[in-house]
């Protein structure tokens, strides 16, 4: 159940606000339709989160669409014109560079970067982000970008994992582990994926597809003769939406 | 042990570079000299590594011994990555391909950095030497070569998760050893390591040297009952490779550091004490399963009475005692 400003929201009035299809509509039937109450202190905070969802979901897909390759750290590439590789494998982003000039540039120039699965997973999430926030503001709050895994995140996102998530959100990023990965290729000891809603999932290396398809490539990549198979984690990784929502509404 | 050897100590005195012309200079005039140094068995793996190019072009490889071709072909299947298995890099004698890993990685990692495509290799071989051979041994070159890359500011996520995939709490102890180094760059890494585990939360401030005391007393109190989780860098932002069983320290029963099934309570009335036990809050679960293992350590006979008490008493008597570490 869904509660704003401390009443119980009518399913009907919220859900009128958006299209049937969007995965703000379908964040929000989850939402509605669980156990455990969701509260927001206004409309306006569940729909920047719900907003947000539906970014990340769209960034996802785009950076599925684009030329963005999978590499291991130690072969990792970028754009050096707005990020610096470090010699572990990282992008810090150059001192002289707009924030959201560089994350642009990962969808416009997607060719010249190559990268792991949880290093994707925060620039889709960086991404959902600039295309919620006022660019000024994101620009403002995120001048020192360091893109590796989930390292030295910003505090400002602040990204958390939680486990035993009673419900599953589009925009959610989730994990699926392989237990028993062949040493020779530890990069396929797991694969962060974004939930895209509808049993489909973005992971990159991997691409689009659902639970199985996950399972399937990453069983691939098992040492000869495991029977142990990939499976999917009861974890959710979220950036803090309600914190992310109060430096927007703060800041105007 | 693996120093003396002329190729080597060329290699650590005066590069690779120099290592390279003294080694054409020996294979052109000198080849039974070249194929003897290299098939001595003190040449490391690094020497090995670097002189592969120049192997090939005075066609020494056929000359060379067991060990010295299955490492080469190791470098080559390994180096080329194309749809790899451990079982295709390795021959089908497991215990040659064991000596063969050991001598690449303690022999090799004293030269770690020489490249990308080298510093891999020594991932691989810790990787397997670990995950298939499960051999402690090689944990002190391992965790050795992990510190040495952070000083260089080079990618060590891989190693450090080969070092937690042993599935063993005393690890935990080597990196709180680092915790008094000398080297800053040492106590921050092991700080960020074991960040998770609460009494190097708690203790955030103190200088090393203070924190790994502190510990020690924890891991003594604690190492019957911690579990390794499997979480990893790659996983989330702050992973917990290893977790204490409040539930095993309240029962006071060991748990299996290296499963995921690493405790199960072996009766009715256990389940049934743990279901009411898995409903308190965090901090009151911490409180009575300290309490319960100081009791039981103390007298066994005044812990299976106190046990006999409904949680609620448990709780008041242990909240009571006072002064229990907060972990």
């Amino acid at each position: 159940m869904v509660i704003v400003s401390g009443s119980i929201q009518d399913y009907n009035v919220i859900s009128s606000q958006y299209t049937p299809d969007s995965i703000q509509m379908k964040a929000y039937k989850i939402l509605s339709s669980s156990e455990r109450a969701y509260a927001y202190d206004s409309f306006e905070q569940l729909d920047f989160e719900l907003g947000m969802r539906s970014n990340t979901v769209k960034a996802s897909i785009d950076l599925d669409r684009s030329s963005f390759s999978f590499r291991v750290f130690r072969k990792s590439y970028c754009n050096p014109v707005f990020w610096e590789r470090t010699n572990e494998g990282g992008f810090r982003l150059k001192e002289n560079a707009v924030p959201s000039d560089a994350i642009n540039d990962i969808y416009k120039n997607s060719s010249k970067y190559g990268t792991e699965c949880a290093t994707a997973m925060v620039i889709v999430f960086y991404k959902g982000l600039l295309d919620t926030y006022p660019e000024v503001l994101f620009n403002e709050l995120f001048k020192s970008i360091y893109l590796m895994d989930w390292q030295q995140l910003d505090a400002n996102i602040d990204i958390n994992s939680y486990i035993d998530v009673i419900d599953y959100l589009p925009g959610d990023c989730r994990y699926f582990k392989n237990p028993d990965v062949d040493p020779v290729t530890p990069e396929w000891q797991g694969e962060n994926v974004i939930d895209l809603s509808d049993g489909y999932y973005y992971g990159h290396g991997i691409g689009i597809g659902t639970r199985e398809k996950m399972i399937r490539v990453l069983n691939e990549y098992r040492k000869a003769g495991s029977t142990t198979t990939a499976y999917l984690l009861d974890m959710a990784t979220r950036p803090n939406y309600m914190q992310l929502f109060y430096l927007k509404a703060y800041s105007i | 042990m693996y120093s003396e050897n002329y190729l080597n100590r060329t290699l650590q005195e005066e590069g690779s570079s120099q290592l390279l012309l003294s080694f054409e200079k020996l294979a052109k005039f000198n080849r039974r000299k070249a194929v003897e140094i290299l098939n001595d068995e003190s040449l490391n793996f690094s020497t090995l590594y670097l002189l592969r190019s120049k192997i090939k072009k005075y066609r020494l490889a056929s000359t060379l011994h067991n060990r010295n071709k299955n490492a080469l072909t190791f470098i080559d299947k390994a180096v080329s990555k194309k749809n790899i298995k451990t079982k295709y890099l390795l021959t089908a004698n497991s215990l040659k391909n064991h000596g063969l890993l050991k001598w690449m990685l303690e022999s090799g990692s004293r030269q770690d950095g020489l490249d990308d495509a080298f510093d891999e290799i020594i991932d691989i071989t810790s990787l397997i030497l670990v995950k298939q051979f499960k051999d402690k041994s090689v944990i002190p070159a391992i965790i050795r070569t992990i510190y040495n890359r952070r000083r260089k500011g080079m990618f060590m996520q891989d190693l450090a998760w080969t070092l937690f995939e042993y599935k063993d709490p005393d690890i935990l102890k080597d990196i709180a050893f680092r915790l008094c180094s000398a080297d800053p760059k040492d106590v921050k890494l092991s700080r960020e390591l074991i960040s998770y585990l609460p009494c190097i939360r708690l203790s955030s401030g103190l200088p090393g040297f203070s924190q790994y005391n502190i510990f020690l007393s924890w891991f003594e109190e604690n190492r019957p009952f911690i579990y390794y989780t499997g979480e990893s860098f790659q996983q989330k932002a702050n992973p917990m490779p290893y977790k204490v069983s409040y539930e095993a320290k309240y029962l006071c029963k060991p748990v299996y550091a290296d499963s995921d099934k690493h405790f199960k309570p072996s009766a009715k009335p256990e389940e049934e004490l743990l279901k009411s036990f898995g409903k308190l809050d965090a901090n009151s679960q911490i409180l009575l399963s300290n309490y319960s293992y100081r009791l039981f350590r103390q007298n066994p006979y005044a812990w299976n009475t106190w046990r006999s008490y409904p949680l609620g008493e448990q709780t008041r008597i242990a909240g009571g005692m006072g002064g229990i570490m907060p972990w």
